[in-house]
């Protein structure tokens, strides 16, 4: 056994290797994983739906991803969607800024907007983004489209 | 010597899809003493053996281990019993994919409390006393059938236990090295002083180690007792398995067994029954001075000789080294004395001259017409007092 | 007539029951005192060294190449039927999704099945058959613990990992093929970065966890009991029970990956 266990364990280190850098590959890159949390810091918002729009989707600022979706949830009281946002340390968003939900592309994956205010005061960890717009529905448009010529 | 009982079978019963294998077989192994289980192939002597280390589950009845009995037994108490045994498969069970060395030393590694530097001195130890020095590095399908029993042997003999079960320890083995394991599992006996089942075929050699026999037949057992005891039985089923070698030489040279003799007697006895006996004595210094084979030879030409008579149904038997016998059924004072003449001619034939001559052999024969019903021992006391030197 | 028919039909399905329910808690027993044999892992270490050897290192080969083209075609038809939707910009997403949450964990286990259950069930079952399994337990040592434990441990190992490679594998394949077949590759692993999450990569190591279990308990279950099929002994025993473990663990890998999809989506 020893004679074989020789030319073994640099094989069976070897495959554990390749097999972890894939897994690193996977999670880390592919899956855009932040290992450092204190990176980044959590915005609350509220939308009347949030339609389309899941854990992990981007946040933009001016077409510049700047953060993610870490939470989708329910408020019971209110029925409205209330979404966490996990924002770049260092991305300053002003407290009168607007979020807003939109589809990029016709059919394309839902991400969040924010177009800053004008305010030089900024939102700290744990505050709420209070001016937001629900995403366009299109299908209601469509059908706003089509029977609104129709009644015509 | 009587030693107390160490294991206790008490009324195992054994079926497979309906054929019975055992059949309420009661037996006891005494500590300290070498058993000998022996029994035709196929009677289910390895079932036996199998049920005492747990491999088969009985139908009915139980065994007793030093006085724990397996049916009320916990997996601990059961674990305890099989590490102070050892079992020698009858097709050795070799690990296929260890080599020599590394099966030998298998049953210690897994023991806790031995190191590599003495797991490899005791399995060196044993390889050598095997002579297996030279393979030890091999895989199993590499050597020959005997060294895979002689590995196998040492790899029950590694954990140096108390108990061994021997399935067929020697067969497959060339007869220097079947008298090397006989002599091995004796010496190692008197050294450890372990208990030993034996199953074998080796019969008449296994007699000499063994202190106690018994003989499976038909899901029974149907002899229980020392070799000597055996030995002096007077039960003709059990001679069979005493003079295994015998029947061989007897199918060969066409002359049948005492027992067969009974039996073609007591078939015949409702009517007149010629016998014709026929002495050879200093036959017996023949076998020790020129060997076996010469006897042989001899035989095979006598039966050959007796074949040939024209004389119907003549029945030719051994009946001692030195005494055979002719049965004639339903045989004429004329057709006896025929025979007579023509066994006289066969000893007188030239190359049967230079043996007897070498040897001082002298022939002497009798006949007798035996009257119905007589018993076959006062009809071979006539036949035998009628008896005279024709040459 | 009819009667006949419908009892000997039930008597048929009440033994098929009954032997199926008799497999079912043996193949329990089978896989939990294997589980309960990694306690005493330390013992089985150059055991497990080799079993990782053997499912792993060995079949990283072939896992790279089924991989490779797995997603190559991937690529090719996902991009004809994106073109149709202008969509071929999500071509990685579709790529490295159907990879990642289903074809990775999935055909990882159905090519371990072929290449080491088949073998582990077939050595196990000419262990059995040459008694090298009850020699084992007249040594004293467990049979289930010195043979499946360390392969199962292995098999837990070498799973994940092997899927890892393969949905690395596959995503390049389907890169490859999206630049054979299109100028708009570049966009290709970004898309997939936006899209793809750490839940659909853990999803798809759960799968791949449960397949382990799954394909090594059945194999060595298949082979261990060699012995105990009615129908069949000797080397024909083993050729069917090799059959059996290649069968049946494909079925229940793929009777397993619908319900946990369920589950997890």
């Amino acid at each position: 056994m020893n004679m074989k266990n020789l030319s073994l364990y640099p094989a069976v280190g070897l495959f554990v290797l390749i097999g972890l850098v894939c897994v690193a590959y996977l999670t880390v890159n592919l899956a855009n994983t932040s290992l450092f949390d204190q990176n980044q810091y959590a915005l609350n918002t509220k939308f009347s739906t949030a339609n389309g729009l899941r854990v992990g989707s981007s946040v933009e600022i001016s077409g510049v991803p700047v953060g993610k979706v870490a939470a989708i949830e329910l408020d019971q009281q209110l029925y409205q969607a209330v979404v966490t946002l996990n924002i770049e340390k260092g991305v300053q968003v002003p407290e009168d800024s607007t979020a807003a939900i939109k589809t990029s592309g016709l059919i394309g994956d839902k991400y969040i907007n924010i177009i800053p205010g004008g305010s030089s005061q900024a939102l700290q960890h744990g505050e709420s983004i209070l001016d937001t717009q629900a995403a366009l529905d299109i299908e209601e448009m469509i059908s706003k489209y089509i029977f609104g010529s129709v009644n015509k | 010597m009587i030693t107390p009982t160490l294991i206790h079978i008490d009324k195992l019963s054994k079926s497979f899809q309906g054929r019975v294998i055992l059949d309420e077989i009661s037996l006891d192994i005494h500590r300290n003493q070498i058993t000998a289980l022996i029994g035709k192939s196929g009677v289910g002597k390895s079932v036996l053996i199998k049920h005492i280390i747990g491999l088969i589950e009985p139908d009915a009845g139980d065994i007793v281990f030093d006085g724990q009995s397996y049916a009320t037994m916990s997996r601990k108490d059961f674990a305890a019993i099989k590490s102070r045994c050892s079992y020698m498969f009858q097709n050795n069970a070799l690990f296929d994919s260890l080599t020599v060395y590394e099966n030998i030393a298998l049953p210690l590694r897994e023991r806790a409390g031995f190191s590599t530097a003495v797991i490899a001195e005791k399995v060196a130890h044993r390889v050598a006393q095997l002579e297996l020095a030279e393979v030890q590095h091999l895989y199993p399908k590499q050597i020959s059938g005997g060294m895979q029993k002689r590995v196998a042997l040492a790899r029950a003999l590694i954990t140096e236990p108390e108990i061994i079960f021997f399935d067929e320890p020697t067969t497959g083995l060339d007869p220097i090295r079947k008298n090397t394991v006989f002599t091995m599992i004796h010496r190692y006996h008197q050294e450890l002083n372990f208990t030993a089942l034996i199953i074998t075929h080796d019969v008449p050699d296994i007699f000499y180690i063994a202190h106690q026999v018994h003989i499976l037949d038909q899901g029974k057992i149907i002899f229980s007792g020392s070799p000597i005891e055996l030995e002096r039985s007077t039960d003709t089923d059990l001679h069979q398995y005493i003079h295994g070698h015998d029947l061989l030489v007897d199918e060969l040279t066409g002359l049948h067994s005492r027992t067969e003799f009974m039996r073609a007697y007591a078939a015949a006895q409702h009517d007149t029954v010629g016998l014709v006996s026929m002495q050879i004595k200093g036959l017996r210094a023949v076998a020790d001075y020129d060997g076996q084979l010469t006897v042989f030879a001899l035989r095979q030409a006598l039966g050959r000789f007796v074949g040939s008579l024209s004389e119907c149904s003549v029945f030719p038997a051994v009946f001692s080294q030195e005494i055979f016998l002719l049965l004639l059924p339903l045989a004429t004072a004329s057709q006896l004395e025929h025979v007579r003449t023509a066994l006289k001619s066969f000893f007188d034939q030239p190359h049967v001259t230079a043996l007897r001559e070498r040897n001082k052999i002298s022939i002497e024969l009798g006949c007798a017409l035996v009257p119905p019903h007589t018993a076959a021992c006062a009809a071979l006391k006539d036949t035998l007092a009628s008896c005279e030197i024709v040459l | 007539m009819v009667h006949d028919v419908v009892r000997s039909l039930a008597g048929l399905t009440g033994k098929m029951f009954t032997e199926l329910l008799e497999h079912m808690g043996r193949w329990a027993v089978f896989s939990a005192v294997s589980l309960a044999g990694m306690v005493r892992m330390h013992r089985l270490l150059p055991k497990i060294a080799y079993d990782i050897y053997f499912i792993g290192f060995k079949s990283l080969n072939i896992i790279v190449l089924v991989a490779f083209f797995t997603g190559m075609v991937l690529g090719l038809q996902g991009y004809y039927t994106l073109i149709k939707f202008s969509a071929e910009g999500m071509l990685g997403v579709a790529v490295a999704l159907s990879l990642v949450r289903e074809l990775g964990p999935v055909l990882t286990a159905i090519m371990l099945i072929g290449r080491a259950g088949s073998s582990i069930s077939a050595e196990l079952g000419i262990m059995r058959i040459s008694e090298q399994i009850d020699a084992l337990s007249t040594m004293n040592i467990d049979p289930k613990q010195y043979l499946v434990t360390p392969k199962l441990i292995a098999a837990l190992i070498c799973f994940p990992l092997l899927t890892a490679v393969f949905d690395c594998v596959g995503i390049v394949g389907g890169y490859f093929s999206s630049v054979l077949l299109s100028s708009r590759s570049g966009i290709f692993f970004s898309k997939i970065q936006s899209s793809l999450l750490l839940a659909d990569i853990s999803g798809g190591f759960v799968k791949s966890v449960v397949f382990a279990v799954l394909v090594m308990t059945i194999s060595c279950y298949c082979g261990y009991y060699t012995h105990l099929n009615p129908r069949s002994s000797g080397a024909q025993g083993v050729s069917n029970s090799t059959t059996s473990a290649v069968v049946q663990s494909c079925v229940y890998v793929l009777i397993a990956d619908y319900v946990i999809t369920s589950f997890l989506m």
